[in-house]
C-alpha cells in the first residue's frame, strides 16, 4: 500500500506542467550562460602566454563560474524554483478536500511519503539537470583541463572543502557536489510540506522556502558563520571556505525539521478525513 | 506511438554523437598539460636561458626577520599603506626559492610581458604569486632581463597565510615554482618530507 502512494505521487510530480516550466527555466539559465559566458571563451581559447592556462571548463561551466551573473541568478532562485513543481500540492490536496479520496482509498503513510519523496525528487531534478546540460554544452566546446592552484583562475580556494578533489580529480568534486545541491534543494522545497500546516495562502507556501532560504543566508552573513549560508553551500565555487561538519549539520537539521514537522507533527496525526 | 519512440531515440542517439565527437575534438586539441620537472642539481632551459634550482628557505615571520632584519625596508615606497602593509606581514609563512639564471647566448634576453615576477608557487593544493616588493629587495640588479653570457643568482620570495598552512605542514609539503603551464607545465620541484 505505501509503494502506491509512493507512485501515485511520484506520477503526479514529474507529469506535471509546473515541473516542466520550473525545469524549463532553469535550462534557460544554464544556456543563457553558455551562449553569453562560454562561448565568448571560444575565440580565446588558443591565445595564452607560458604562464597562462586556457579555459577549462572547471572554471567555464555554470557550476564552478565564480561571481557570474548567471549563476547568482541560479543558486539564488534554485529554490523558488524547485519548489514551484510540487511544493504545493499538500497544500491544494488539503484545502480542496482532494486529500479525504486519497485517505479513503489508500494507506497514509504511503501518501506522507510519496509526498515528501516526489517534492524532495522533483526539487533536486530542477536544481541539477540544468547544471549538468550547462556542463554538458560547455564540455563540447572547452576542454576538460584539470585545475592548476598557482593559475588563480580556478574558483575552488585550497582551504575550501574537497579541494584536494577538485585539483586532482575534477569530475568527482563536480559529482560530489550535485548530491549536496540536489539535497539542498530537496530539503528546502519541502520545507513547503511543513508550513503547510500553518499557513492559508498557497503563494506564501510557494515563496516560503525561498523567503527561509533567503533569511538563513543574510542572518548567517550578519553573524558571522558565513560557512552555514545555504547559498554558500549551494555553491561549488564556495565563495566562503566550507567545511564538511558545517553542511552535514544543516542538512542533517533540514531534514529533520522538514520531515518530522510534517510527517509526524502534521500531516499524519492531524490531516482529518 | 512505437514509430515516434523510435524516432526520439534515433534523435537523441545522433545528438549523443555529435556531443561526443565534440568533447573528443576540443579535448584533442588541448589535452591536459605534460609535467616536466627540473630538481635541484638539475638544469632546465627556458626562452633560451638556462635554469639551475638551488636551495630552498621556508621561514616562519620570526625567522625571516632574524635572517633578513630589513626585508620589509621595500615596502617604504608604498607611502601611507606601508605600515598596514607590513603589519600584515606577520600573519605569514615566507618560502625563499633560490636559483641560478644563465643567459648563454650571444643577446640579451629580456622576458617582456612574462616577467619572472608571475611564476606562482604551489604548495600541496595552495598557491600564490610572487611578492614584487620583496623580488626587489633580495633582487636588486634585476631588472626584467639577462644580459649575454651571464649568470645571475637570484631568490625568488614567497608567501603563504599562516591561516591556510602551518610551517610544518609546508615542510612536509611538495613545492613546486611553475614557470610554465601550457602546453607542458614546467616546474622546479622540492619534494616535500622532513626539511629543517
Amino acid at each position: 500500500m505505501i509503494r502506491t502512494g509512493v507512485r501515485l505521487e511520484l506520477y503526479r510530480a514529474f507529469h506535471n506542467l509546473a515541473y516542466y516550466i520550473a525545469l524549463g527555466l532553469g535550462c534557460a539559465i544554464a544556456v543563457l550562460h553558455f551562449v553569453m559566458q562560454v562561448l565568448p571563451k571560444t575565440k580565446a581559447i588558443g591565445v595564452f602566454m607560458n604562464i597562462d592556462y586556457p579555459y577549462s571548463v572547471f572554471n567555464s561551466c555554470l557550476a564552478l563560474d565564480l561571481g557570474g551573473f548567471h549563476q547568482s541568478l541560479f543558486f539564488y532562485s534554485v529554490v523558488l524554483l524547485g519548489t514551484l513543481p510540487f511544493g504545493m500540492s499538500y497544500f491544494t490536496d488539503l484545502r480542496d478536500g482532494y486529500i479525504k479520496n486519497i485517505y479513503t482509498r489508500m494507506d497514509r503513510k504511503g501518501y506522507l511519503l510519496g509526498k515528501y519523496l516526489a517534492v524532495f525528487l522533483t526539487a533536486g531534478t530542477v536544481c541539477i539537470i540544468p547544471l549538468i546540460l550547462n556542463m554538458a554544452l560547455t564540455m563540447a566546446v572547452l576542454p576538460c583541463l584539470i585545475p592548476q592552484v598557482g593559475t588563480s583562475v580556478f574558483a575552488v580556494a585550497g582551504a575550501g572543502m574537497f579541494s584536494q578533489l577538485f585539483y586532482s580529480h575534477p569530475f568527482l568534486y563536480v559529482l560530489v557536489y550535485l548530491i549536496i545541491d540536489f539535497c539542498m534543494v530537496g530539503m528546502f522545497a519541502c520545507l513547503a510540506l511543513s508550513l503547510t500546516k500553518v499557513l492559508y495562502n498557497r503563494y506564501i507556501v510557494l515563496f516560503a522556502p525561498f523567503v527561509l532560504f533567503f533569511t538563513l543566508q543574510t542572518v548567517m552573513m550578519y553573524t558571522g558563520f558565513n560557512a552555514a549560508g545555504p547559498y554558500y553551500i549551494l555553491n561549488p565555487t564556495q565563495p566562503t571556505w566550507e567545511n564538511v561538519p558545517t553542511v552535514l549539520t544543516e542538512m542533517i537539521l533540514l531534514f529533520l525539521v522538514g520531515f518530522f514537522t510534517f510527517y509526524l507533527m502534521g500531516g499524519k496525526k492531524r490531516d482529518a478525513i | 506511438m512505437r514509430y515516434r519512440k523510435w524516432v526520439i531515440l534515433i534523435v537523441c542517439l545522433l545528438l549523443f554523437g555529435v556531443w561526443a565527437y565534440f568533447v573528443y575534438d576540443v579535448n584533442e586539441r588541448f589535452s591536459n598539460p605534460e609535467n616536466r620537472i627540473v630538481e635541484q642539481g638539475q638544469t632546465a632551459s627556458y626562452k633560451g636561458l638556462t635554469i639551475a634550482p638551488g636551495e630552498v628557505e621556508i621561514l616562519s615571520y620570526q625567522e625571516m626577520v632574524e635572517r633578513y632584519p630589513d626585508f620589509d625596508s621595500t615596502y617604504d615606497e608604498m607611502g601611507e599603506e606601508a605600515e598596514e602593509t607590513i603589519h600584515e606581514m606577520a600573519h605569514y609563512h615566507y618560502i625563499l626559492v633560490h636559483l641560478s639564471i644563465e643567459n648563454p647566448t650571444d643577446e640579451k634576453i629580456s622576458f617582456g610581458k612574462e616577467s619572472i615576477t608571475l611564476w606562482p608557487i604551489e604548495v600541496g593544493v595552495q598557491g600564490n604569486g610572487m611578492d614584487p616588493f620583496m623580488l626587489m629587495y633580495f633582487n636588486p640588479g634585476y631588472d626584467g632581463s639577462f644580459t649575454a653570457h651571464e649568470k645571475m643568482d637570484m631568490i625568488l620570495p614567497y608567501t603563504i597565510y599562516t591561516e591556510y598552512l602551518t610551517l610544518e605542514e609546508i615542510k612536509k609539503e611538495d613545492i613546486r615554482v611553475v614557470y610554465s603551464y601550457y602546453r607542458t607545465k614546467n616546474y622546479i620541484f622540492y619534494e616535500g618530507g622532513e626539511r629543517e
